[in-house]
């Protein structure tokens, strides 16, 4: 089973604060399926690139599919900040970090 | 006319022909919502405009405007597309007050086409799952039976077109969540090839891995749908520059001489239910009573092709999930005093309260891939593999049209099953993911009833951006099946 300390830096990098109880349950379900996953790796890839997005595969489409990098405002401030429940006038609050 | 049963292009002729008005359409599929939704949740909300859209629609053909090609038609919308001014949840707690300032392009699209948004669909939290239980709304039921799933997870999306409480809904497939879901549910559902339709504003699980796509009752409906959500996008540099055919009009039934590839590797798998084992062994025989030949292909990686999948899609989603912090939108804590709380507490709490129990399980699995000293081992291997997979579904095509495999192990399960036996519900998915990881497209047409009275769909795969064919073997089936539509009718 993956040790406490594996799923604890896990679940820091991952910003979750877990209950104990959800990281025992938690270290026991990815242990058993990263054993079961673990079949791959007798797989011989060596020299394979790997693939990580399929855009790569038709570089002519992929350049036609860019387009200028300029700045357009679509979106109202208005808007944006109708999402959040918790602002100041058009600012989100959030705790003090400084 | 009957709405039940009609076609898309039906419904949308008696409109022009003013023989129906767009209300009363509308009106119905209300109706048919209030009456059968309370059973099987497939509705998680309704859009309160969709009448007054309705009336545009009517002024429309009151005045002899131009109408698009969805006038005055209903579509319902998995909850993971943007709809300006319409919540879109992810059936997660995390967003369940989230009112997008925007449309997803693919609803951008129906909406200029005239379509009426009906209502947003139930779905697997993030569509994380293939039963549709992770829903924060409660689990949608499938119609055919309600004590079993529809699968997921795009469910009620699945669900609600097979109880035809609308024309037809947009589902989306990470991992086959439209494909199965169709299959458990006796409707048509199509995983488009990766690029072909705009992922820009669909909440994003996987991204080089999702799809939108239509689920529909018949085939027709589905290629229709298809072309107007098709195309390149500004708004999504993966969407390619390819003509999209006017997939609804170039269709036939005619398969003759055409190749279709059985997977030597999915037939011997010890994994499937004897009824899909039938049903397979059945449609191979139709298909070559219509003209069609077989052809036996290898995909030895096709076995290899569920780790790979969630590896991949678990480190996706834990890179694409980092957005949800409560600070701009989502989930927030009730936080008693926010002055006393560190970042990393309020970021910490604020997910892991929005967030349930399946999804923190993936975050973490894919944080673990992506984490140092483990990426080479199991992301970037996924990856490598990934591409052997995809080499030998493009060596396939060179010898068939299309692949036919099943869509699912076996028909709708039980609510339970799947966190009973999580790898089985994993492996669920395992004629499925390869589309996805090959970048392919992917269709379920039903089938055929098993004997416990719940449908079979098939699957046909397609290379990139070869469609078409995907639409003529899925019309050549429909065509020799007409009586099941019949039987998915009465059902509803």
């Amino acid at each position: 089973m993956l040790p406490k300390d594996t799923i604890d830096k896990i679940s820091k990098l991952a910003m979750l604060k877990l209950t104990q109880e959800e990281s025992i349950s938690i270290a026991h379900q990815l242990s058993n399926l990263l054993d079961h996953f673990k079949k791959i790796e007798k797989l011989p890839t060596e020299n394979v690139e790997p693939l990580v997005n399929l855009s790569e595969l038709s570089e002519d489409d992929f350049h036609q599919s860019l387009r200028a990098d300029l700045v357009k405002k679509n979106i109202s401030t208005e808007d944006i900040t109708s999402c959040s429940e918790h602002k100041t006038g058009q600012l989100f609050t959030v705790p003090p970090v400084i | 006319m009957d709405l039940l049963t009609a076609k898309i292009s039906e419904v949308t002729a008696a409109i022009r022909n003013k023989k129906i008005s767009a209300v009363e359409v509308v009106s119905y599929f209300l109706a048919r919502i209030e009456k059968m939704n309370p059973r099987i949740n497939a509705f998680v909300s309704i859009n309160d405009e969709a009448l007054s859209e309705a009336k545009k629609i009517d002024e429309l053909v009151k005045n002899n405007k131009e109408l698009g090609e969805l006038a005055g038609i209903p579509i319902g919308i998995k909850d993971m597309l943007c709809t300006k001014g319409l919540k879109t949840t992810a059936a997660s707690k995390m967003l369940k007050n989230f009112i997008p300032p925007y449309d997803a392009t693919v609803v951008k699209k129906l909406k200029e086409q005239g379509a009426i948004i009906i209502g947003k669909l139930n779905q697997d939290e993030f569509a994380m799952g293939s039963s549709g239980e992770t829903s924060v709304f409660g689990p949608c039921k499938n119609p055919w039976n309600e004590k079993v799933v529809p699968g997921g997870s795009s469910g009620g999306s699945a669900a609600a077109q097979s109880a035809r409480l609308c024309m037809a809904t947009i589902g989306t497939d990470t991992g086959g969540s439209i494909r199965q879901p169709a299959s458990f549910c006796g409707v048509v559902g199509i995983k488009p090839t990766y690029g072909r339709v705009s992922r820009n504003g669909i909440i994003a699980f996987a991204s080089s891995l999702d799809q939108a796509g239509p689920i529909t009752t018949y085939i027709e409906d589905s290629a229709l749908i298809l072309k107007i959500i098709s195309g390149h996008d500004a708004d999504d540099m993966t969407t390619r520059n390819k003509v999209v055919p006017e997939f609804e009009k170039i269709f036939s039934s005619n398969i003759k001489g055409k190749k279709f590839g059985i997977i030597k590797e999915f037939a011997s798998s010890d994994m499937l239910d004897s009824c899909v084992a039938e049903s397979m062994k059945s449609a191979i025989k139709d298909l070559e009573s219509l003209g069609a030949e077989i052809v036996e292909v290898s995909i030895p990686y096709a076995e290899y092709a569920v780790p790979v999948y969630y590896l991949i899609a678990c480190s996706e989603a834990s890179s694409n999930l980092a957005r949800y912090d409560g600070v701009r939108y989502g989930h927030r804590e009730n936080f008693e005093d926010l002055s006393n709380a560190s970042l990393e507490e309020f970021y910490g709490r604020n997910r892991a309260e929005g967030f349930s129990s399946e999804v923190k399980k993936r975050i973490m699995l894919g944080t673990f891939c992506l984490s140092s000293g483990y990426y080479d081992a199991y992301y970037t291997k996924a990856c490598q593999v990934r591409r052997l997979i995809k080499d030998q579904f493009d060596e396939a095509f060179k010898k068939c049209d299309v692949l036919l495999s099943p869509v699912s192990t076996n028909t709708a399960f039980e609510f339970g099953y799947n966190k009973q036996n999580p790898l089985a519900a994993y492996y669920n998915d395992i004629f499925t993911v390869s589309a996805n990881l090959a970048g392919i497209g992917g269709l379920s047409v039903p089938y055929t009833v098993a004997k416990n009275n719940l449908p079979i769909g098939i699957q046909f795969m397609s290379a990139a951006f070869n469609e078409e064919v995907l639409l003529n073997f899925g019309y050549a089936i429909e065509s020799k099946n007409p009586n099941l539509k019949k039987v998915i009718h009465e059902l509803s």
